[in-house]
Order: structure tokens, then sequence, then C-alpha cells
């Protein structure tokens, strides 16, 4: 009798403390669900802005005088209107600007669908713990306006713009371990999407085989969902080259992934994408390279490798048994390569890479035109995530990071945008961030950045955001969103490093998230949208702390 | 010194046992890891983090280093060594094999969760310590008591 009833007893518990347990995260999950908060849920879906991560399909990070109005007269006019308070510490998409709706990706809380006037949320992707890892991009199809992002691990992701319901869902099956880190791009009635590898990450893990897997880029029907092609990498395949711990076999050639968004050339059918490093030995002649591929078939073109022998792993940063025994500067091509007239009427193919290098290519043979070597680079750039190119000012925007790690040349560092001359690199102006006044964060530039007449505007890793003069590169706007912030959503909201995808131009607004908690930047969750106002307006704006009486 | 009560020696002792498994289990899944490799390819971890895959090394670990001695006397290594046994709380005989191991052993793992933030979960479990029987609630479920090993128990089971 006592046996049944102490074991009743001992049930009853457990099954008390898993009911609140359940009902707590039930409780916390209908909360975020209930976020949707505008009374009109309906997003006037016209006028989608920008189709890509680089802008246009060359990737040259350009906003016309077509989509925005912001230039070098007025951008000294750029007020903050209003801060979302993001649930992600480390913000990694990209905006996407409709008449009244800007979507955004709210890294493992979902897929965000804001109202451009006052930042409230009209919807939220139906599966809101997808973990969106790039921009958002979209097409106009039969059914409407489709969304279309990666998500690190689930692959990728098409949308619709009106309901927030999920079109389909596609991922890779050729590797066991993808991961979806960057954007894709859309041209031609197909998506393509850049495939990195889990294995960065795993090889922390001493006791983990490392490696295995290849990086390489995968084609889909932007329609279905069908896959259409894949292309590794690496096309060798992986053997035992040692062991460790006894057990624990050691794998290669393995590694060199993509992801950064590829970037388009219609007149030739090619696609170009930048790779990284092999995690392991031997090194392949295909990291730390340029791929062009034929887009209708994904056979490759040519390929043009500028870092031989760059062997790196996360293991090596805590000297772990993974690290090859040589490992090397890990000088990834995180920028996409952007395409731009150099001013004689030749397309050019620039890439930018973390070592501080600038490269420009024949985008039909690789034939390299010239290199300049700005910076010392290493492991977190040099040249991080993005360059730009104004076409028409016949330059080319560098952002340089510099970020004090690993991996870099005896160069000294300079943080700082540079413009160089399309035709030949040479530098037309330079403008250095002040590392010696600035006691707090490490004030590179490795976001990506975004130009538009007359200017470029970047943001750094200490949370600064400025737009520069085409001209001569001085300053002619610039703002700290390394502060707290009171947001339209109630969620306190602080900024940080402004890391990843960079800020956006669209019509009057300028879109900037502020925070990135990954690989040793300052985290933050704030997303701000600046719009012109009028000279001598006074501004509707979010105020932060600091506007506030202290009582 | 005055001699200590009976229970108030097997906390120590339970303690200073539970801290043995705690290690030694763990030890061993990591030897059996290393020798079967089921955790270092790639296809491991194709769907995830492998919970189940961790789970069952677990799980394989305990049984391997506990099995022979829950099933013939009632011990873990970590209570062999501290001289303590379980039986069952009725009549203090050897609890059955099934319940030892699909009830009282699915809590072992308790203070490992604690270890990555579930520390409420072996608190719940512990608090019942201090209950007049002194008894977890992994007793308490099992129907089952720690006792020490008496001198005639030991003879049997030297020989």
């Amino acid at each position: 009798m006592s046996y049944s009833f102490s074991f009743l007893r001992g049930m009853v518990m457990v099954g008390i403390v898993v009911q609140t347990i359940f009902a707590l995260s039930q409780a916390q999950a209908q909360a975020q669900a209930q976020v949707v908060d505008c009374e009109e849920t309906q997003a006037n879906l016209a006028g989608a802005f920008p189709q890509f991560w680089g802008i246009d399909e060359h990737s040259t990070r350009f906003v016309s005088s077509q989509h925005t109005s912001i230039n070098e007269t007025n951008v000294h006019r750029l007020e903050l209107k209003w801060a979302y308070g993001l649930e992600t510490n480390s913000p990694r998409s990209y905006p996407l600007v409709t008449k009244d709706t800007i979507f955004y990706g709210d890294s493992g809380a979902g897929l965000l669908a804001l109202d451009r006037e006052t930042g409230c949320v009209r919807w939220r992707h139906e599966d809101s713990k997808v973990d969106v890892a790039s921009a958002i991009l979209s097409r106009v199809t039969e059914s409407g306006l489709t969304l279309y992002f990666t998500s690190r691990r689930d692959g990728v992701f098409a949308v619709d713009a009106a309901t927030g319901k999920t079109l389909w869902q596609a991922s890779i099956t050729e590797e066991p371990v993808p991961l979806y880190s960057g954007t894709p791009l859309l041209a031609d009635g197909k998506i393509f999407v850049p495939i990195s590898s889990e294995e960065i990450g795993l090889s922390l893990n001493p006791f983990y085989g490392c490696c295995t897997t290849s990086g390489g880029m995968a084609a889909f029907d932007a329609t279905t969902g069908e896959q259409l092609w894949y292309l590794p990498t690496i096309e060798e395949p992986a053997q035992v080259i040692g062991r460790h711990f006894v057990f624990v076999k050691e794998w290669g050639p393995s590694g060199v992934p993509v992801w950064s968004a590829p970037t388009f050339d219609a007149e030739s059918g090619l696609l170009f994408y930048g790779t990284g490093e092999n995690y392991t030995q031997p090194a392949t002649l295909t990291s730390d390279a340029i791929f062009a591929v034929d887009a209708a078939t994904g056979q490759r073109r040519w390929v043009k490798q500028f870092t031989a022998g760059d062997t790196f792993n996360m293991g090596c940063v805590i000297n772990g048994p993974n690290c090859p025994d040589s490992p090397g500067p890990d000088l990834d091509f995180g920028a996409p390569p952007v395409i731009a007239n150099n001013g004689t009427g030749e397309k050019v193919l620039y890439a930018g890479q973390k070592s501080g290098h600038v490269h420009a290519m024949n985008p039909l043979t690789g034939e390299v035109y010239w290199s300049k070597h700005l910076s010392r680079g290493g492991y977190l750039g040099g040249i991080h995530w993005g360059i730009a190119a104004d076409e028409q000012a016949g330059l080319l925007y560098v952002p340089i990071s510099d970020f004090p790690s690993g991996g870099h040349s005896d160069l000294p560092a300079v943080p700082g945008m540079f413009a160089l001359n399309l035709l030949d690199g040479s530098i037309r102006w330079k403008n250095l961030q002040d590392t010696e006044s600035v006691d707090g964060f490490w004030p590179g530039l490795s976001a990506g950045i975004v130009a538009a007449q007359g200017l470029v505007v970047a943001g750094d890793l200490a949370g600064g955001i400025a737009a520069y003069s085409a001209q001569d590169g001085s300053v002619l706007w610039q703002f700290d969103t390394a502060q707290t912030f009171i947001t339209v959503n109630g969620v306190p909201a602080t900024g940080a490093s402004i890391d990843s995808h960079g800020p956006l131009i669209v019509d009057d607004l300028l879109i900037v998230a502020s925070g990135y908690g990954g690989v040793s930047m300052q985290p933050g969750n704030a997303l701000l949208v600046f719009q012109l106002v009028e000279e001598g307006a006074d501004a509707t704006h979010a105020p932060n702390l600091e506007d506030q009486a202290v009582e | 010194m005055n001699e200590l009560s009976q229970s108030d020696v097997k906390l120590w002792r339970r303690a200073l046992a539970g801290a043995i498994d705690f290690f030694l289990v763990p030890a061993f899944a990591l030897l059996l890891m290393l020798v079967t490799g089921v955790l270092e390819s790639a296809e491991a971890y194709s769907g995830g983090f492998p919970y189940f895959r961790v789970f069952f090394l677990g799980a394989a670990s305990y049984l391997m280093l506990n099995g022979w001695l829950l099933w013939q006397r009632g011990q873990t290594l970590g209570k062999y060594w501290l001289k303590l046994k379980i039986a069952n709380s009725q009549d203090g005989e050897q609890a059955a094999l099934w319940r030892l191991i699909f009830v009282r052993a699915l809590f072992f793992g308790l203070p490992h969760l604690a270890l990555i933030g579930f520390w409420y979960l072996v608190l719940i479990d512990w608090v019942f310590l201090f209950g007049k029987d002194r008894r977890c609630l992994h007793d308490l479920i099992a129907s089952t008591h720690v006792e020490p090993v008496t001198e005639l128990q030991r003879a049997q089971f030297a020989g």
C-alpha cells in the first residue's frame, strides 16, 4: 500500500514539474506569436527593393536615384525615425522594403514584416523559430510576391509575402552538414544558394574526425524549389590523412566554403563567387579563390586562386588536435565579387579579400589585371563582408576592418574607407578611422557598405555609422548607434558592432542593424530606421534613454 | 568522537559514491565513443546535435560498468567501493533489476544535466533527502532505499 502511495506521490511531483516547464515554454511561444500588433496586417507589396544582396545582380551595392532620394547634398538631414528591439543580439539579415513594409530576419526568431512608418509588426513567419541568416530577396510570381531567404541549418525558404506562409523549403542532400550562411541570388527563374559547412564549428570538438565535407553552390527552381544542380568546391573525395588520440581519424581535403552572395552577369550567363579556406590538408587549388560557373548548367568555366595552401579551422583558435599542422592565415573571400564598367567600356570583375587585397579580373577568363594590397588583413578582414562600386564616379569603395586578430601580414592596420579608381586601382582618397582616441571597441569597417549618388555609407565595429563624400571622403553625416534606444515594440534595444550585411539606403530611408554577437564582436539588438527630414524640421524620432529627463 | 548514526554515515558515503559514478560513467562513455567512432563523423550530426547517440552512449556505459553489480548485488561501482547497496524499501530485499534500470537509473543523468543549466531538476530530486526517511525522489519512485552492506553480506559477496 505505502509502495503505491509513494510511487504515486513521486510521479505526481514529476508530472507537476514537467507540466510547469511545458506551460512556461508554451506561454513564451504564445507571447512571441502574439507580437503581431499592426491594425493592418496586409502589406502593400509594390516596389520591393532591393532584389539582390548586392542591390543589383552585379553586386555593386549602388542605389541609383531611381530608388533613393538620399544624396551627398541632403544626407546630413538623416534623423532616427524609429528603433525596433530585435530578439537576436547578432542580427544577420538585410532588409527588403516595399511601399509600406520592411521585411527583416530576426535570426532565430524568424522573418518579420514591419510597417515602414511605425515599425509595428504586420506578421511573423509562421515558423517563427527558423534561423534567418541572409538578406531577404523577392520575386513576383503568379500568386503574388514571394520572399526568399536561407536559414542556417534548414536551407532555403520561399514565403508568401502577403501572409508569411511557407510556400516551399529546400536543402541539398549531397553534404551531411551543410551550412546556409550566405545570401542566395535570384536570376533566370532560379535561386543560387551558397553552401558552407558546419564542420568549421565541429572542428572545435577534439573527438570529431575533421574533416570530410566541401562547400559549394546549388541551384533550385525559384517556383518549385526543385534542385537543378550542385557544384562542390572540392571534387576529390576526402581520405584518411592521420589520427589523433589513437582512434580519431583525420581527413582531407575538405572545406572551401562559400558564405557570400554570388554575382551574376546575364550577358555571359556566368555566376561568380568567392571561396574560403581548406579546413584540413592537403590544400586544394580552389580555396581562397574566385569561381566562374555557367549558371544554366553548373559547369565550372574558370577558377582563380589567390592564396595557396590556406588550411584553417576553428580548432586552431583553441590549439585543438583538429588544427592542421601548419595552419594557414584564413584569408577567405567573404565579400561578393563586383562587376563594374572600369571607365573604358570594359566590364571588370573586382574582388576584395580578407588579406586586404583588391583584385581586378577579366570576368570571362579570370586573367588578373591588377591586385592592390591595401592593408594588413587577417582572420576577420581586411575586406570582410562587401565592397561597392560607383561606375559614374569611376570609384571602387573598399571598407577595411583590420580587426586585431591572427593571419595578418606585416603591413600596418589601416581601418577605414578607401576609394580606388576602377581603372587601375590607384587610391583616389582614403578616410582612416581614428584608433587612438576611441576608448571603446576597434572601429574597423567590417560590414558590407552601400553607395548612392555622391556618397558611400559604412558602419563600424564600434557602432558608428557614417556617410562619406564620393569626392574626397569627408564625412557628410554620422551617428553613434552604440547606445540604448527606446523602441516601438517595447523591447529594450542596445546598439553595438555594425557587422555582416551592413546598411541599406532606399527612398528617403537608411536602415541598419546594430549589434553582432558572433566572432569577437559586440552584441546588440537594435534595428534602426533613419529618414530624411526637412531642413530645420523637428523630426519624429525614436528617443534614446539620454533624451529622458533624469528624475 | 561520537559514533555517527547510520543515516548520517550514509549521506556522505552516498554523496561520495554518487560522485564516483558521476565521473566514471562519462569517462567510460568517452572511451566507448573513441573506440566506436559513433560521434566522429559528419553523418552523426546531419540531423542536428546527436542527442540520441549521446544518450545511448551514456546508457551503454552505465550498463557496462554497473550492470552486473546491479543485477547481482544492487550496487553501482561507487556504491560497491563505499560499501552501500540499493534495496527494496518495503522488505529490505534486493530490488528487482527492471526497477533499478528502467526507473531508478533514469535519474542518473540529472547531475550531468545540471552542468548545462537544468540545475532545478537535480534540486527537485535531492530535496527529498531532507525528509524523514532520507530518500531522494528517485528512491521514492522506485520504492528503494540505500543502506550499508552488512558484514554478512560482505562475506556472501566475497564468497
